[in-house]
């Protein structure tokens, strides 16, 4: 397991298992720019097996493991490897696609002693450019870089870590820097964080929550018709959520969210001497 | 005869695929579309797309993804 320096070293091992094997399959989706601010903040580990490549991606005291495989029996074999060095430690992965098409990697996983944790739904609502959302809230603001130690500690409170994918204070001065965070404040504290990225026609609604002390107070509301409108050139809002969150997927269907085909089945390994 | 386009808006009928050089840099599609897009094209055309081909270059525009299918033989 060795950390990268540079993506011309992950791309050059990814292209080494695909010319080696006709079929490839992978659970890493990530975009250049995010490999290259994992690289630069010393978070990737590669190890490179026969037809398969494990990436690991540091994250508090854990790993997330993406692979890109010629099939299930290298996969397989990857994992097996009981002499590997991140069997000593937490590690999980998110295993993402159509329900129909992940039970062979699920069971490949399970077989190398990792456990499902959790299953994540996408949900996604279609914009309607003829009708927008007007609403204006003065007290909805762009977080200010102040916010930043508040929001990070806000949400780490309220996530799963191992599942939700807390972002670290570098992701929240970056979402801060594009304008992607939006607050309500009640005095000192934070009534309520919406966060979201937007890519050209479309924006991924990464977190929206209320203040466990300020609920019942619309804040939630007040948020996310105010992302409404700042996103109202976006045909398309994507969000993930826990699939056993009625309460959520219902606020979601609310809003217009509709469940797309997709799901993250988060599966889990506790390091072989961990406790 | 299901086209490229017709495939495209099946996938994500919200959007004009006519009118973009850069479907995941616009963000009309993102990396699971893309799984969802390769598997309805081997669908619909009867080929088996590799892995070594599943790179965003090949599915940036209707251009892009009729030269990939003109690689495993499909004439459009």
């Amino acid at each position: 397991m060795r950390q990268l320096t540079h993506a011309s070293e992950f791309r050059d091992a990814l292209q080494k298992v695909k010319s080696e094997r006709p079929s490839f399959a992978t659970n890493f989706y990530a975009t250049p720019e995010a490999i290259d601010g994992w690289i630069a903040r010393g978070r990737l580990f590669l190890e490179e097996r026969e037809g398969c490549l494990l990436l690991f991606r540091r994250d508090q005291d854990f790993h997330h493991l993406h692979y890109a495989a010629a099939d299930s029996g290298t996969l397989a074999a990857a994992l097996g490897d009981r002499r590997a060095p991140w069997r000593s430690g937490t590690v999980t992965a998110d295993l993402i696609g159509r329900e129909a098409d992940l039970g062979i990697t699920v069971e490949t996983f399970v077989g190398a002693g990792f456990y499902r944790h959790a299953s994540l739904v996408r949900m996604s609502r279609i914009g309607d450019s003829s009708s927008p959302e007007a609403y204006a809230d003065p007290e909805v603001v762009f977080a200010e870089p102040q916010d930043a130690p508040a929001i990070h500690t806000f949400l780490a409170q309220l996530l799963d870590r191992y599942s939700e994918q807390l972002p670290d204070l570098e992701e929240i001065h970056a979402a801060l820097s594009h304008r992607g965070l939006l607050v309500l404040r009640r005095g000192e504290d934070l009534g309520g964080v919406l966060f979201f990225e937007t890519t050209g026609l479309t924006s991924v609604l990464r977190y929206w929550f209320v203040n466990d002390r300020f609920r019942n107070l619309g804040i939630g509301a007040r948020l996310i018709r105010t992302y409404f409108r700042l996103c109202k050139a976006s045909k398309r809002i994507v969000l993930w959520v826990i699939s056993d969150n009625d309460d959520a997927i219902a606020k979601y269907e609310h809003y217009r969210f509709r469940r797309e085909g997709l799901v993250d089945h988060v599966v889990i390994r506790k390091g072989d001497t961990a406790s | 005869m299901k086209t490229i386009e017709g495939i495209l808006k099946g996938i994500r009928p919200e959007f004009d695929f006519t009118t973009s050089q850069d479907f995941i840099g616009d963000g009309m599609l993102d990396s699971f579309d893309v799984v969802t897009l390769v598997s309805d094209l081997d669908r619909t055309f009867g080929v088996s797309i590799e892995g070594i081909d599943i790179l965003p270059e090949n599915f940036r525009s209707i251009a892009a993804i009729r030269k990939l299918l003109e690689k495993y033989g499909v004439k459009l």
